[in-house]
């Protein structure tokens, strides 16, 4: 029997109540994970600043090669490990001895193959946009800047890129969020400056902000206390590229890469179900289950036309999972059960 | 020089979000339909 492999998606800025602040959505990955034999997910899902706790099952990939793979373009290699390089954006270069405590300390710490840092030329100036629809996207100067550095440590041996870029926002921006309350601010920049990355270059990629942490006076919000007890952003971003998959065109797959056409099920809020993964596993026809995982969107699969088995939470999502698996009839579940 | 924006587009139904992608100069590195009164669609655009 192939490996019952599932796509968990969380989008990124969106303040889901499941993952949408510091690695709050490991948890839940980690019973989906538990649930599957393959879990693929992204950086969103588990990044939670100086930690992240991932199963050996669940495979760490970057959202646009996440697009590109749910849409049957890119395939993925699993791979042991990944040689590491890091890019740090030009204005924020006075974190350079930070960040390289931060990387040699994952290397002499958990062995992670990290091959240098390269910064930028100039300022990258990426800025953060909140999107008339409560979504947290952004924009992005000099990108060229950014891709030169990516291109200078590819060549130098670089298999994925750990990404660090000051992220310019308002004073005010993190108000809400810093209470537990709204978007991640940054969130929707850092997808779009790693997809930048990846639509270049073909590998994995992910973003940590370059700057210190805030320093909260009292206790945090759980969910955001990730980034309120350790000094750098990094170390999650560096830990989940450690084992990421490598991204191949679809024209040179080879037994063992996984395509699209491996995928068994994908799990995603209820209320954001007008994203590109949600969209081309609907195309592909395998079952979508829709999470009550609240954001700021409200753009539901029956207002779109899509057919989904809905859960009242993630407790109820692996359920689900389990009983697809297992080839067990979701209606024989539940009560009442109707006669033939 | 090139530069990442946001573009909003309204649409009137799913069925043309690849009619208003394709109206875009650049490559689509993010896209998703974020409301739906207007159906509305943000893309982010390297151009």
């Amino acid at each position: 029997m192939r490996p019952f492999t599932v796509l968990q998606v969380i989008p990124t800025g969106l303040g889901a109540e499941w993952g949408g602040y510091a690695g709050d959505g490991a948890p839940v990955t980690h019973l989906l994970a538990a649930a599957s034999d393959v879990l693929i997910t992204h950086p969103n899902a588990l990044n939670a600043a100086g930690l992240l706790h991932k199963t050996p099952n669940t495979l760490y990939v970057e959202g646009y090669g996440l697009d590109r793979f749910v849409e049957g373009e890119w395939a993925l290699r699993p791979v042991r490990s990944n040689r590491i390089g890091i890019i740090l954006d030009a204005s924020a270069s006075e974190m350079r001895t930070s960040l390289l405590n931060v990387a040699n300390a994952l290397r002499a710490s958990a062995g992670i193959s990290i091959m240098g840092l390269e910064v930028t030329e100039e300022p990258v100036n990426a800025r953060v946009v909140v999107a008339a629809s409560g979504a947290t996207q952004g924009e992005v100067e000099n990108p060229q800047t950014l891709l030169d550095a990516a291109e200078k440590l590819i060549a130098r041996g670089a298999e994925a890129l750990a990404i660090a870029c000051q992220i310019h926002q308002d004073e005010d921006a993190d108000e809400a969020y810093v209470q537990g309350q709204g978007a991640d601010p940054i969130g929707g920049i850092e997808a779009i400056l790693s997809h930048l990355v990846v639509s270049r270059f073909q590998i994995p990629a992910a973003h940590a902000p370059a700057e210190l942490p805030w320093l909260p006076e009292g206790v945090v919000d759980p969910r955001l206390a990730a980034e309120a007890c350790t000094h750098s952003y990094l170390p999650c971003v560096l830990m989940g590229l450690h084992q990421a998959p490598r991204f191949v065109p679809i024209s040179e797959a080879r037994p063992g890469d996984l395509t699209c056409r491996d995928l068994d099920a994908l799990v995603a809020p209820a209320s954001c179900f007008g994203g590109v993964p949600m969209r081309a596993c609907h195309l592909l026809g395998i079952p979508l289950i829709a999470v009550d995982n609240p954001t700021v969107l409200s753009v539901t699969p029956d207002k779109l036309g899509i057919d989904t088995i809905p859960a009242r939470d993630y407790l109820e999502a692996a359920g689900i999972l389990l009983a697809l698996k297992e080839g067990i009839s979701l209606e024989t579940l539940r009560r009442p059960l109707s006669s033939l | 020089m090139p530069k990442i924006t946001l573009h909003t587009l309204e649409i009137d139904n799913p069925s043309q979000v690849q009619a208003s992608l394709d109206s875009l100069s650049g490559m689509v590195l993010r896209w998703a339909i974020t409301q739906l009164e207007p159906m509305t669609l943000e893309v982010v655009v390297l151009q």
